[in-house]
Formats: C-alpha cells, sequence, structure tokens
C-alpha cells in the first residue's frame, strides 16, 4: 500500500531525523534528570556530543538526498528541494555544528546546565531546514516564528543577567512586530493573487502581469519582516543590544545562523517569486537599506568601545552590503551576494569563536583591550586573528576583498556609479575600526603581564579551519565560486 | 634554445623562491635558527634573488614591445580572470631596482637588537614578493591585488619599528590615504572588467573606450596613484611616513611604493586611456607644479633632516608625474630614467641619514655639525649624493632632470620655467642641509661608517654613476614599450 506522501518522506529525511533526534534528546534529558541519585548531574557533554552526532548526520543525509532536476516541490506544493536547498541546509548545519562545538567550553564555565540548549539549537536546525524549503507563505511564516521562538528563549538564557533579560525582551518585542508586518503583507498578496502558495504566485507576477496594485506593498512588508531578522538597516534596532546582552554563545549562533537562512528566503522571495518587480520596488528597498546599513554600521562601530557590539554593528554593515548587491537585479548579484554571505558567515564563525575564547577569561565586560599583548603571548593566533579582520575590512588578498569585489562588480555592471562611491567612502570608513583592532594587537605595549592561555581542542579545530578558508582563498577561488553559483542558480529555476 | 628557455622559467623561478621566504615562516620554527643564522639565511635569499633578476635583464629581448617571460596560472577561468605574470621594458628596471634594495636593507639590519627583528625580515620578504608581483603582473585585478597587499607590511614596519610614538598615526595617515585612493581605482577596474569583459593589459589595450567613459575611469585610477606618487593634496602622509617609519623602511618607501604609483600612471593611465590623458594634462600640470614649488620651498625650511628628504623626495617625483603628462616620447623616458635614479639617490639617502641617525639619536639639524672632522668617508658619500639629488652632471638624476625639462618645454615653456626651480630649491635644501651638517666646529665626535653601511651604499653609488654616464643602454628598451 502505497501511502500518499511517500516520495515526500523519503526526500524530507534530513528534516524527519533531526526532529526525531530532538524528541529522542529531549525524553533523554528529562528521565536522566531525574534518574540520577544526585541533583548534580551535568547533561551537557553528553547530550551535545549526542546533537553534534545528529548534525552531522543530518549534513550527510542531505548531501545524499536524490539528486533532483531542477527543483522537485513535496507535501502538496508546501516545500521545495532544490540545489539552493540543498547547498544552504549544508551551510546552515555546519554553523550549527561549529555552534555546539564551542558550547562545550562555554556552558562549563558560565555553569549553566540545562541540557534544553541543545534541544533549542536542534528545534533551530529543524526550523532553517523548513525556511529554507518553504514554497508558500504559511510555512514561512511558520518556520519564521519557530525560529523566532527560540531565538527569544537563548536571548534571555541568563536569568540573573539584567543584559540578557533585556535583551530577550527587546528581541521579543520587535520580532514579534516584524511577525505581524509579515502576516499583514502575506494578506496583502492574498487580496490580490487569491493563493498563498508561491507556484500561482510565479505564473501570476514573474510575467509581469500584475493582478492588483496591492502585490506591491505585500512583498514590502513581507521582505521588510525578513529584513528585520536579518538586521539590516533601517531595522537593527535590536541588533546591537540583543548581540551584547545575549550570553556569546547565543550572539554566536544569531551572527552565523539567521543571516543566511533568511537571505535564502529572501531570495526566493525576491529572485523567484517577483524577479519582475526589481525597477519599481526591489531597486530602491535594497538601496535604501544597503546604503543606510553601510552608513550605521561603520558610523555606529567607530564610537563603541565594548567588543561584541562593535561586531554587532560590523555585522549591520555586511548586510548592508549584501543588500547593495540585490538591489542590482543582474544574474551576478546572486551569485556575489551569495558569495559574501559564505565569506561572511566563515569570518563570524572565527571571529565569535575568538570572543568565546576570551569571555570566560575575564567576568567584566568585553572590551577592544582584552586582546591587548596577543601579540607576546600567542603569536599565531593574533596573525590568524588580524589576517581575518583585514579580511573584514576588505584588504586583498583575503577572501573579503574578492567578495566586496563581486559586489563592487555588480554595481558598476548596473551602472550605479554614485552608489558605488558612495559604498567606498563608507567601507574606508568602517576599515577604520578593524585597524584599530590590528593597532590594539600589534602596536600597544600591554602593562600587566600576559600569559599564554590554551585554546581548547574544539575551538582551535573550527578557528583554523575557518582560518584557512577565508585566507587561502586566492588559492581555492573556483571551489567558492562554484559552491555560489550552485547555491544561487537555484533560485532561478 | 636551452638558454632562452631556461631564462624563461627564471622568471617564474624569481618569483617562487620569494615565496619560499613564506615557508621560511614555518621553518623557522621547525629548525630553531638563531638570530645571525636567520638574518644570513633572509640575506643569502635577497642576493640570490637579485642575481636572478640580473638574469632576467640579461635574457631580456628589447627589439619586441611584447610582454616576456610570461607565465600564466588559472585562477578564475570562468569569468576569464586568470594569474598572468609577465615582463615588460618598464616593469624590468623597477624589478631590478626593488631586488637591488632588498639586500642593501637586510643589511642595514644586522645590529638590530629588539625583539621585532622576525618581523622585520618577513616584512621585507613578504614586500618584496609581492612588489616583484605587482610589477611584473600583467592582470589588472591581480596588478590591483598586490597594489594593496603592500600596505600590509609596510603597516607593519612603519607602525611597529618606528622609534616614536607618533608612528602609529604615521601608520594610519599612510593606510586610510592610500586605501581611499585604490578603493576608488577598484570601481574603474570593475567598470573596465564589465565593458571589456577581461582584465588583461592586452586586452583592455586593444579595445577602444569612448572619450567621455575614458575620463571618468582615468579619474579613478589617477586618484589610485596620486596618493601613492605623491601629488598635492594627497600627499600629507608622506613626510610622517617617512620620519616615523625606520631606516629600512623610509629606504623601502620613498625607493619603492612611490615607484609604484608613477610605474602604475605610466602603463595603466597613459598607457590604456590616452585621450582622457590628453584632456587632464592641465590640470595635472597645475598640481604637479605645485607640488614641486610648494614640497621644495618647504624643505627649505625644515628642522627635521629626514623630513626633508621626504619633502625632497615628494618634489622630484611630481616632477616625474609632470614629464610623464607630457605625452610625448622623451617625457616618458625621461620620467622612468628619473624614477630609477630617483630611487637610487633617496635611498641612499635614507641611508646616509640613518647613519646620522644611528649615531646621534636625534632627527634634529641643529644637533649635527662638523661632521667632516670625524667622518671623513661619510661626509663624502653624503656629498656625492646631496649632489646627484640637485642634478649634477654625471649621475643619473641630472639626466633625468634635464630631459624631464626639455621634454615640459616642448608643450608648456611656462611651466618648465616654474618646474626649473626644483632645480634651484633643490640646490638650496640640499646644499644648506649637507653644510650645516658636515662643516662648522664640531658639536658631537662620532665613528665614521663602519664597512656594513658602507657596504650598503657602495651598490646605489656604483649604479648613480653607471646610470648617469652610459644611460643611452637603457633608454632604448623603454622606447618601444610605452608607445
Amino acid at each position: 500500500m502505497k501511502l500518499v506522501f511517500q516520495s515526500d518522506l523519503s526526500l524530507f529525511l534530513p528534516e524527519f531525523f533531526v526532529c526525531i533526534g530532538l524528541l529522542l534528546i529531549l525524553l533523554y534529558g528529562s528521565f536522566s534528570l531525574h534518574l540520577g541519585t544526585t541533583f548534580y548531574t551535568n547533561l551537557n557533554f553528553t547530550v551535545a556530543r549526542l546533537s553534534i552526532l545528529i548534525l552531522i548526520q543530518s549534513f550527510f543525509l542531505i548531501l545524499n538526498n536524490q539528486t533532483i532536476p531542477f527543483y522537485t516541490i513535496v507535501w502538496d506544493s508546501n516545500f521545495v528541494l532544490d540545489s539552493a536547498a540543498k547547498w544552504s541546509k549544508l551551510i546552515i548545519s555546519s554553523g550549527l555544528i561549529s555552534c555546539v562545538c564551542c558550547s562545550f567550553s562555554f556552558l562549563f564555565i558560565s555553569r549553566i546546565r540545562l541540557f534544553e540548549i541543545f534541544v533549542f539549537f536542534l528545534n533551530i536546525c529543524l526550523s532553517f531546514f523548513l525556511l529554507i524549503s518553504s514554497y508558500s507563505l504559511t510555512t514561512l511564516y511558520l518556520s519564521i516564528e519557530l525560529i523566532s521562538m527560540t531565538f527569544y528563549i537563548l536571548a534571555c538564557l541568563k536569568r540573573d543577567s539584567g543584559l540578557s533579560s533585556e535583551a530577550g525582551l527587546k528581541y521579543f518585542i520587535l520580532g514579534s512586530l516584524a511577525s505581524v508586518f509579515f502576516l499583514f503583507g502575506s494578506l496583502y498578496i492574498y487580496i490580490s493573487i487569491g493563493s498563498i502558495g508561491y507556484q500561482p504566485a510565479i505564473l501570476l507576477v514573474s510575467t509581469g502581469l500584475i493582478p492588483s496594485i496591492y502585490i506591491y506593498l505585500g512583498f514590502l512588508l513581507i521582505s521588510c519582516a525578513l529584513l528585520f531578522k536579518i538586521g539590516a538597516a533601517p531595522y537593527h534596532n535590536w541588533v546591537v543590544d540583543v548581540y551584547d546582552g545575549a550570553p556569546t554563545l547565543m550572539s554566536f549562533l544569531f551572527s552565523v545562523v539567521p543571516k543566511f537562512g533568511f537571505f535564502v528566503a529572501l531570495s526566493r522571495i525576491v529572485f523567484t517569486l517577483g524577479p519582475s518587480m526589481f525597477s519599481c520596488l526591489w531597486e530602491s528597498l535594497f538601496l535604501c537599506c544597503g546604503l543606510f546599513g553601510l552608513l550605521i554600521g561603520c558610523l555606529g562601530g567607530l564610537g563603541e568601545l565594548k567588543l561584541k557590539r562593535v561586531f554587532a554593528y560590523s555585522s549591520i554593515g555586511h548586510v548592508g552590503f549584501i543588500c547593495l548587491s540585490y538591489s542590482t537585479g543582474i544574474l551576478n548579484s546572486l551569485y556575489s551576494s551569495f558569495i559574501y554571505l559564505f565569506v561572511y558567515t566563515i569570518t563570524s564563525i572565527f571571529i565569535w569563536t575568538y570572543i568565546l575564547q576570551l569571555d570566560p577569561a575575564t567576568r567584566k565586560k568585553l572590551s577592544l583591550s582584552n586582546s591587548l599583548g596577543l601579540l607576546q603571548s600567542n603569536q599565531i593566533f593574533s596573525f590568524t586573528i588580524i589576517f581575518t579582520l583585514l579580511s573584514l575590512a576588505g584588504i586583498p588578498p583575503f577572501a573579503g576583498f574578492f567578495a566586496k569585489l563581486n559586489v563592487f562588480s555588480c554595481l558598476m555592471e548596473s551602472s550605479f556609479y554614485f552608489i558605488g562611491l558612495l559604498t567606498v567612502l563608507l567601507s574606508i570608513v568602517s576599515s577604520f575600526y578593524y585597524l584599530r583592532f590590528v593597532k590594539i594587537i600589534f602596536f600597544e605595549k600591554s602593562f600587566f603581564w600576559v600569559h599564554f592561555v590554551q585554546i581548547d581542542k574544539n575551538k582551535a579545530g573550527l578557528l583554523s579551519l575557518s582560518f584557512l578558508c577565508i585566507n587561502l582563498y586566492i588559492f581555492t577561488a573556483d571551489l567558492m565560486f562554484l559552491l555560489s553559483s550552485k547555491t544561487s542558480l537555484g533560485f532561478l529555476a | 634554445m636551452v638558454l632562452w628557455s631556461t631564462l624563461v622559467l627564471v622568471k617564474g623561478l624569481c618569483n617562487i623562491f620569494l615565496f619560499s621566504n613564506f615557508s621560511l615562516i614555518l621553518f623557522q620554527k621547525l629548525l630553531k635558527l638563531k638570530k645571525l643564522e636567520i638574518k644570513q639565511v633572509f640575506l643569502a635569499l635577497f642576493c640570490i634573488s637579485f642575481i636572478f633578476s640580473l638574469f632576467l635583464w640579461i635574457g631580456f629581448d628589447s627589439s619586441t614591445p611584447k610582454f616576456q617571460f610570461v607565465s600564466e596560472g588559472w585562477w578564475l577561468p570562468y569569468k576569464n580572470v586568470n594569474f598572468v605574470l609577465g615582463l615588460d621594458g618598464i616593469s624590468l628596471f623597477f624589478i631590478l631596482l626593488t631586488t637591488l634594495l632588498f639586500p642593501l636593507c637586510c643589511l642595514w639590519i644586522w645590529p638590530f637588537i629588539g625583539v621585532n627583528l622576525k618581523f622585520y625580515l618577513y616584512s621585507f620578504s613578504v614586500l618584496e614578493s609581492i612588489l616583484i608581483l605587482a610589477f611584473s603582473s600583467v592582470d589588472l585585478i591581480f596588478f590591483y591585488v598586490f597594489f594593496e597587499i603592500v600596505l600590509i607590511p609596510t603597516f607593519i614596519i612603519i607602525g611597529m619599528l618606528g622609534s616614536r610614538d607618533r608612528k602609529v598615526r604615521a601608520g594610519y595617515l599612510f593606510f586610510f590615504y592610500t586605501l581611499f585612493g585604490s578603493l576608488l581605482m577598484l570601481l574603474g577596474i570593475c567598470y573596465i572588467y564589465n565593458v571589456v569583459g577581461s582584465s588583461i593589459y592586452e586586452a583592455i589595450h586593444g579595445f577602444t573606450l569612448s572619450t567621455y567613459e575614458q575620463k571618468w575611469i582615468w579619474v579613478s585610477f589617477f586618484f589610485s596613484f596620486s596618493s601613492k606618487v605623491p601629488l598635492i593634496p594627497l600627499h600629507i602622509w608622506l613626510p610622517e611616513a617617512h620620519v616615523e617609519a625606520p631606516t629600512t623602511g623610509s629606504v623601502l618607501l620613498a625607493g619603492l611604493l612611490l615607484k609604484l604609483g608613477s610605474y602604475g600612471i605610466a602603463r595603466y593611465c597613459i598607457g590604456l586611456f590616452p585621450d582622457a590623458c590628453l584632456f587632464f594634462t592641465p590640470s595635472v600640470f597645475t598640481l604637479g607644479l605645485l607640488g614641486v614649488i610648494y614640497t621644495s620651498l618647504t624643505a627649505i625650511r625644515q628642522i627635521d633632516f629626514k623630513r626633508l628628504i621626504a619633502y625632497t623626495s615628494i618634489a622630484h617625483m611630481n616632477l616625474v608625474v609632470l614629464g610623464l603628462f607630457t605625452c610625448n616620447t622623451l617625457g616618458i623616458h625621461s620620467s622612468l630614467v628619473q624614477s630609477l635614479s630617483h630611487g637610487f639617490v633617496s635611498s641612499a639617502l635614507f641611508l646616509s641619514i640613518g647613519t646620522m641617525y644611528d649615531r646621534g639619536q636625534s632627527r634634529i639639524i641643529r644637533n649635527y655639525s662638523g661632521l667632516s672632522h670625524t667622518m671623513p668617508i661619510f661626509v663624502s658619500v653624503f656629498l656625492f649624493f646631496t649632489l646627484a639629488n640637485l642634478g649634477l652632471p654625471g649621475t643619473s638624476s641630472f639626466v633625468g632632470e634635464f630631459l624631464l625639462l626639455t621634454s615640459i618645454f616642448l608643450v608648456s615653456p611656462y611651466t618648465c620655467f616654474f618646474s626649473s626651480s626644483c632645480l634651484i630649491l633643490g640646490g638650496g635644501y640640499s646644499l644648506w642641509l649637507f653644510n650645516r651638517v658636515s662643516y662648522g666646529n664640531s658639536k658631537l665626535i662620532f665613528f665614521d661608517v663602519s664597512k656594513r653601511e658602507l657596504l650598503c651604499v657602495l651598490p646605489l653609488i656604483f649604479s648613480t654613476f653607471v646610470f648617469g654616464i652610459q644611460t643611452k643602454n637603457f633608454i632604448r628598451p623603454y622606447i618601444l614599450h610605452s608607445l
């Protein structure tokens, strides 16, 4: 007897695996807690290792998924599986694997004994898989809500810290407002098209026959909601405070994983649903977001002293760059924005692992001066940090430069000359605070003893892998090109 | 035939060999070399690369305008961007200059006591490799990449190994002025790449861009090179950077990085956009002339001798740019000759000044007087280069300056009149500096130059002389290439 959705089940194997793994861990955790004789049961390590196993296995399941010619629509046209979804899911799962890798020592030192964190991580994994594959506004909304709920909880995890509660509250209130706008926008789309799914919308909208004028408003609201979740300016207010207040592991998570996932969802809306709307809607929207993002990213980061806030502002700036490349609307823009996203994800993994490594060392606020004297104590590490910072600033020969080169090439190709000039000037200003960091590591003498702090195995492996990806980019540029092409061209099928 | 093919490989070897400098960084940890051995190894590497470049010169065929010793490597074939290196008449001599100056700098820092010796040597090796790659890259995007990478080791040299606390500010100024110009150039490069479809020099050379397009792209390229050369008003970084950098840092800055700017103008601004050059010649002439007169006058009133020589560097390079934009054959040749000779002369001047600074630990001129009593060899060397600075016949800078003034006269006699004040004012500041320092009563008694310091300066004396007298052997390769 064949089930109705039998083929869909096999195609959705990774998601089911993650879901079952999640439930298993939840059960295991809840029952083990009460099974032990003492109340001192540190489940973290076992649960963490289990969750890493689940994530790695899901990585391979995604890789192993049946080859799809262009795309396959599953579950009654609610989800899609194409090459874009496949490769994006791989990146998401590797980002989460890196996050769990770093969590071992962080949770031990900050004495957080909640095994539920790993349940949340797996939940995030599952919900991002669903978000990336979603092919209808309902599934998109539900995945967004699932992700956001988990994120709100994770942001206010440290219950004894006022900063953390403030972060969680801000994220919750502003995030729910964004979701409300999403619903409002989907309402307008339903009014104008008469369906919630993407397929009818593609047929009606992408050919250029606009059924009604409300569709612009609908797309605008939906994309604004997604841009909020990414943390693009002018919806960036929550980013700095949440990155600062949340426990550092959660800031790591916020910086690495959601940007990629929500950009994929945004690409589906912009390129699959509405490629005909570029001249009227997307161009102005993303230009505005991009330029504001660069402006706020560079000006905000100049005045900050706390380390996490500096990198929060820099992430706003980078998201602004990606938005700029979206605004051009040519084929190259998808490719360049995905290369930028890959490079940015890997760079954030490096930077936030470094911040995590600093974090427990001092119990005080993390500021820029924590890296003083790194050159004397750990030379190789300081060089890798400097190279990564220069990559963020966009200096050759590191990966960040080539990512920016692609964005500039897109801008010039679509004749955005003045915008290009502004972008150049703003990126020079923002390179100042990266250079300030370099100066602190290289040139300033520390007035206290420095000692060699050994980085634990997980973090060291992560740091070296991500460093090699960024700094040897110049020798393997075609690999990244192929990866981003495979990801980006899936949207145009 | 065998000789020719080996010489083709020599070019590739020259670069691979320099990249082996990188691997030394790893090996040094493994082999646990002592300081002396590290210095010896690096010096040997730099000398060997100089000998290789001499082989390149010997094997160079000056009868064709094509690129020679071309080596290609795939980088991103889907986007038609590949890693191509090739030698040209213009780049050959700059590469020779590069490989000449680095062994001298390595020899100069022999008695360096400080924890940062490794950083010094690593920065040198990285800088040499990148400069050779920059001068020999045929592909525009890779030229830009190497042009920018140069910033990093120079920033380290200025900011870490300088002597005063102002060095960080100097490093920042250097970095941001150059970054500002270069990022503007990036926009121009992206535009060219999109329009032409490839970024190889010969492809763009064959492609005709409209005059309107040429003007805009010329502006973006010019910003970048004018902050390197430097032209007023983007010259502010140069006195600061030169003063705060260590001696070898100033030598490399003045001797090589400024030449990157003039090389870029000669090859890219003039080579690729000739119509725009003709259009912008009056404005460039204004800037250059202002630069020559202003910096020469400022140099006269300096109290810090390193800053004085820094301002004279700006004056000479502005004269070079004036000559480049005359857009006649004589002008372009003489500007390249003058670039080279300035590379020799100003490097030697910075080395001599470094000798003084090593002894007196102060850069104020007033502290030094009557050096000729106790340091006759030093004073004679210093005299030779002071006279070379102001363009004494017999030295290469005479050839350069005289021909430059001739070529400027061909375009506009008024400009020539005012820019020849470079020679007059040059005499003023150079001779006055020499006079104050060498003659008069002895204030402080120093030991004369050591063998090491003399050895550092000797090749430059030799080159200046030889270039000055036998220049016709060196002009010929340029003739076919700059057109």
